[in-house]
């Protein structure tokens, strides 16, 4: 009998320690396989690529003939930003959303009036993009052309991506870096209260495709240049914000995705806009529809001791309720840290990491959403002030990354991070929940840059699908 | 939004003591006490002015009330005599009651009274004084401001009923603070005590009295608020504590045909129809012409009156003296009004049947309709946050610790419309956000009269309020906007870190605040040292009420001089503003 050939599309991720492969069947969006390999980012990364590409033909049903590939990659340490602002709160606030929205990792934030440390650090950390930002339209000039001035003493390659204050931006751009490396896009904040970062967001996509992963040298091979269209992080996001669409494009449901990591947990937030409270003073940057936070100090492996940090009573209870001591706690974080790739061995180590697991998750939740603070002033009045946005009414949160992801305990993790609301906090309240068992988030978000509805296909066949009622409330 | 977030602990101690107990002692206190009967009640044959109100209107008779509270109670108490005196001579019938305009001091328990300093207005000091009250003339006494609303409110209820007063207020003054009391939840369990007392009584026709405007609809912004606010210290009045509620109103309202709306729609949600105790004469429309004023009088009265005699409301107007805009008035001043008022009695029955009262109903429905929205959004909202909505004390408490602003922008019952202050488009604008526009207008109207003011044009000034006050800064922010400044509305509430952080990303041309909370001298001490330490070097001007509590002062005092010394100008309106920030900012490139 004669079997049909299958056209596919190979979706690849190239991840810092392992390269993960999703084949779908090109127009439908059909999973075929998946497979990982490990990253051979110290040989060639494509070596590593078609190890999984091997595993996963053996897989697929039918004999699929790959007609397109498409990679994000976070390999080579990821994407590595630098974002400057003026004031924290505002500018440089804006610029580091706009460097996470285009997936970087941030590895140096820098606000006020840059000084000899800040260069130093600027040094230091040699990004390869820097996001230059400060003042708003028509608002500060001196100090942030001082700024310029500390940034162009200092001794780095990064490329530069101008989005300050548009009165000043061309002399900044003058200023920072040979014209070559420089790309100067719309401010980040025109005003106080309006944010613009998607031409941000934009530029350093662009740098990144054009330049950075070509100076990575994590291939020679041409294919690989060709193929890698974004960082990893953006995918996920481009997958959130699939699944906010119908499809039509119009908006449904908002999504929340939280990818839970061996060194930071990100969340990616899809949310429509929704008009602010009334009654409830709103504080710091207006929310946006599209959004992405990573917490470095978070994680499950090289992070574990940020976490029991962030979160040491409650996992000292759970630990103790497991019958580990304090100390043997600080010690089992510490191990993990040492050897990111420990499995635990008992049930004990496995409480441990599903205890570790729910911080991770509860406290980049409650970072990533918004706050209500409650203050009584004698005299005046009670005064309520939100800070960041209110994802109570979120009706589906989606686990993916490690434990999250494939391991039984995934939804267990999610319900109990979610259950553990503090006052105030504007996390998710009773949402659905669904797990990325077969990590295909940052697969459907690639193939959505070629297909969009077969990129939503495979998000649903895999029951990452966000369901609406008719008679869901609306704002 | 969903309040569920909100922190209840922030608003509403632990240790807050349940005030169905309270209410349950003066239930108990209710009974025991010995009470005459007046000589208004004598004369009427009844037992409770309720009963009078509820006979007189079933019969057409207009009832009147008077303001009354000159210096002394020895004064106060002679000029009640010469004003009944008055009356008879002229033919007119003599005042059905007064409401007691108490010192503040009344307020307080009856220990407390002599050492706190003496303000404006008599003071009960004995029970000769009390029983003078109902046994002067028969005009009958509400015991009314301070009497309730503060730490001493069972004294005076106590003091009130054994003197035959039936009609006891002011319950929305319970939100006040009194001098040298800062125990708010004893003041509130006397306040619940009080109203168990009354809540006893309430079946021989003794009454629990509000002035709305003494409390926080006197800041609201739609007469639509007013009326659910009416419902929810009905709720509080009635069906958590017991007692019969009536909710008098009206002193902030200059359209005639506006009061009578919102006076029926407040009748509309009166279930027990409790008389209205007094319906409060204009005081926003006088003005120095005191023979002008007689035209507002006259206008007020008259559809006040025709209003409580179609609908046979049982309410007694008050007719203000003209002069009161000015100063106390005389015995004479008042009389002269209770005399014009009751002339006012003879043309009813010429105009009232020609009134258009479909117009005025429709407006009513609309207001109750809304009313009945903010209600029920309080009610939601208070569940939302977790309040136990069947004890008085944290209703009551809430309310209070929520402020009127934030009272009206949670509950208000108009749409969303964020061209508005509270974030609602009011159902019926009240006349305090109407003045408001008005003094916008003529701001504008200024502007363009003096022509461009090139020295504002296109500079960024930062303005933004230290407290919860919006009406001065939203002027502020309509004519720095309408003189070609690009205004960065920093909002209410802010603090200094919060406005240099602002300033420093606009390269702010000039900071302007409004202060109205009595901390003009640490805020703007702060707000330079801020600005110092952010190399920014923009003027700074502030404007509102420029005072503060210092060290061994025993009242707030003006700290303009201390502002001055640390750079700030204090321009003393929002014109000399303008022209200041023209001359500094205009002569910067």
């Amino acid at each position: 009998m004669r079997r049909e050939a299958v056209n596919a599309i190979a979706l690849v991720d190239f991840g810092s320690t392992f390269t993960k492969l999703t084949i779908t069947e090109a127009g439908t969006g059909r999973l075929l396989a998946t497979a990982q390999a490990p990253t051979t980012a110290d040989t060639d990364v494509m070596e590593g690529y078609r190890a999984a590409l091997e595993s996963a033909l053996a897989q697929a049903p039918g004999n699929p003939t790959i007609v397109r590939r498409l990679a994000a990659s976070s390999a080579g340490g990821g994407l590595r930003v630098a974002a400057i602002g003026l004031v924290p709160e505002y500018t440089e606030a804006a610029a580091r959303q706009a460097a996470l929205n285009a997936g970087a990792r941030i590895v140096l934030q820098l606000s006020g009036q840059l000084d000899q440390h800040a260069v130093a650090a600027l040094e230091e950390a040699q990004p390869e993009i820097v996001l230059f930002s400060g003042g708003t339209d028509g608002g500060q000039r001196e100090q942030v052309l001082e700024n310029a001035e500390a940034l162009a003493a200092a001794h780095i390659e990064s490329r530069v991506v101008v989005a300050c204050n548009r009165d000043v931006a061309s002399a900044v751009a003058g200023m920072v870096a040979p014209a070559a490396r420089v790309t100067t896009v719309a401010n980040v904040l025109p005003a106080i209260g309006r944010l613009d970062i998607e031409p941000a967001r934009a530029a350093i996509h662009d740098a990144f495709i054009r330049h950075v992963i070509r100076g990575k040298g994590l291939s020679q091979a041409r294919e690989f240049h060709e193929a890698v269209v974004m960082p990893t992080p953006e995918a996920v996001l481009r997958a959130a914000r699939l699944l906010t669409a119908g499809a039509d494009g119009a908006p449904r449901a908002d999504v929340v995705v939280v990818d839970l990591g061996g060194a930071t947990t990100d969340v990616h937030a899809a949310v429509a806009p929704k008009p602010a409270p009334v009654g409830i003073r709103t504080a710091g940057l207006p929310a946006l529809p599209l959004r992405r936070t990573v917490e470095g100090d978070l994680g499950m492996r090289w992070s574990a001791p940020g976490v029991l940090d962030a979160d040491g009573d409650w996992l000292e209870a759970e630990g103790r309720a497991a019958g580990m001591a304090p100390d043997a706690l600080r010690q089992a974080c510490a191990l993990r840290q040492r050897a990111p790739d420990y499995l635990p061995e008992n049930p004990g180590e496995e409480r441990i990491d599903r205890a570790l697991a729910t911080a991770c998750v509860t406290h980049a939740l409650r970072r990533h959403c918004g706050s209500l603070s409650t203050v009584y002033v004698p005299g005046q009045g009670a005064d309520f002030e939100q800070r960041g946005a209110d994802l109570r009414d979120v009706p589906l949160v989606i686990g993916t990354g490690g434990m999250l992801g494939r391991h039984a305990a995934g939804e267990a993790v999610l319900r109990a991070a979610l259950e553990r609301r503090s006052q105030g906090s504007l996390t998710p309240r009773a949402p659905a929940l669904a797990l990325d068992r077969r990590y295909v988030l940052a697969a459907a978000g690639l193939l959505s840059t070629v297909d969009e509805s077969a990129a939503r296909a495979l998000l649903a066949d895999q029951g990452l699908a966000v369901q609406v009622s008719s008679d869901a409330p609306q704002e | 939004m969903s309040l569920e977030a909100i922190d209840l602990a922030a608003l509403i101690p632990a240790d807050l003591p349940d005030g169905r107990e309270a209410v349950a002692q003066g239930r108990a206190l209710g009974p025991t006490i010995e009470r005459a009967t007046s000589l208004y009640c004598a004369e009427k044959g009844v037992g409770s002015e309720r009963e009078w109100r509820e006979t007189a209107r079933a019969q057409g008779i207009p009832c009147t009330c008077m303001n009354i509270g000159l210096a002394t109670w020895d004064d106060t108490r002679e000029a009640m005599g010469l004003i009944y005196e008055d009356a008879l001579s002229r033919g007119v019938r003599p005042p059905d009651r007064f409401n007691l305009l108490a010192e503040r001091r009344m307020g307080l328990p009856k220990e407390l009274r002599a050492q706190a300093p003496q303000e404006t207005g008599p003071v009960l000091w004995t029970d000769e004084h009390w029983w003078e009250m109902t046994h002067t003339v028969p005009i009958q006494p509400e015991a009314a401001d301070n009497m309730i609303g503060g730490p001493g409110s069972v004294d005076n209820v106590v003091n009130a009923l054994q003197v035959g007063i039936t009609c006891i207020g002011v319950l929305s003054q319970y939100s006040w603070r009194w001098p040298y009391w800062d125990d708010e939840t004893a003041q509130l369990m006397a306040v619940l005590k009080a109203g168990g007392v009354l809540a006893s009584l309430r079946d021989e026709g003794v009454v629990f009295d509000s002035y709305l405007e003494d409390g926080y609809p006197g800041v609201f912004h739609d007469y639509a608020s007013y009326v659910g606010w009416a419902m929810l210290e009905r709720y509080v009045a009635e069906d958590l504590i017991g007692a019969a509620y009536s909710p008098s109103w009206g002193g902030l309202t200059q359209n005639p045909i506006i009061k009578s709306a919102v006076t029926l729609a407040l009748d509309a949600v009166n279930p027990d129809r409790v008389p209205t105790s007094f319906i409060q004469g204009d005081t926003i429309g006088y003005t120095r012409d005191f023979d002008g004023n007689m035209a507002v009088l006259v206008n007020d009265l008259m559809m006040m009156k025709m209003t409580d005699l179609r609908y046979r409301l049982g309410g007694a107007p008050i007719a203000v003296p003209v002069t009161e805009v000015e100063r106390i008035p005389t015995w004479q001043e008042v009389a002269t009004v209770q005399t014009v008022s009751r002339k006012c009695e003879d043309y009813l029955p010429m105009m009232e049947p020609y009134v258009v009262w479909g117009k005025i109903e429709a407006l009513r429905d609309e207001l109750v309709a809304g009313g009945r929205r903010f209600f029920g959004n309080a009610l939601d909202a208070m569940g939302e946050m977790g309040v136990d909505v069947a004890d008085p004390a944290p209703v009551l408490l809430l309310l209070k610790r929520l402020g009127p602003e934030t009272c009206e922008t949670l509950f208000g019952a108009g749409a969303r419309d964020d061209s508005y202050l509270r974030g609602r488009k009011p159902i019926l604008e009240t006349d305090l956000v109407r003045e408001t526009m008005k003094q916008r207008e003529t701001l504008l109207a200024g502007l363009a009269e003096r022509g461009p003011a090139d020295g504002l044009k296109a500079k960024n000034v930062v303005v933004a309020s230290t407290d919860v006050h919006e009406f001065a800064k939203f002027l502020l922010t309509s004519t720095l906007d309408a003189a070609g400044s690009n205004v960065i509305d920093c909002g209410i509430n802010r603090d200094p870190e919060d406005i240099v952080k602002v300033a420093v990303e606009t390269a702010a041309d000039a900071v302007v605040i409004t202060t109205h909370n009595g901390v003009a001298r640490s805020y703007g001490t702060k707000l330079m040292g801020e600005m110092r330490d952010a190399r920014l070097n923009a003027p700074v001007f502030m404007g509102g009420v420029l005072n503060e509590d210092i060290e061994g002062s025993d009242v707030p005092v003006d700290v303009r001089h201390d502002l001055g010394n640390l750079g700030i100008r204090t321009p003393g309106s929002i014109d000399d503003l303008l022209a200041t920030m023209e001359a500094e900012c205009g002569a910067k490139p």
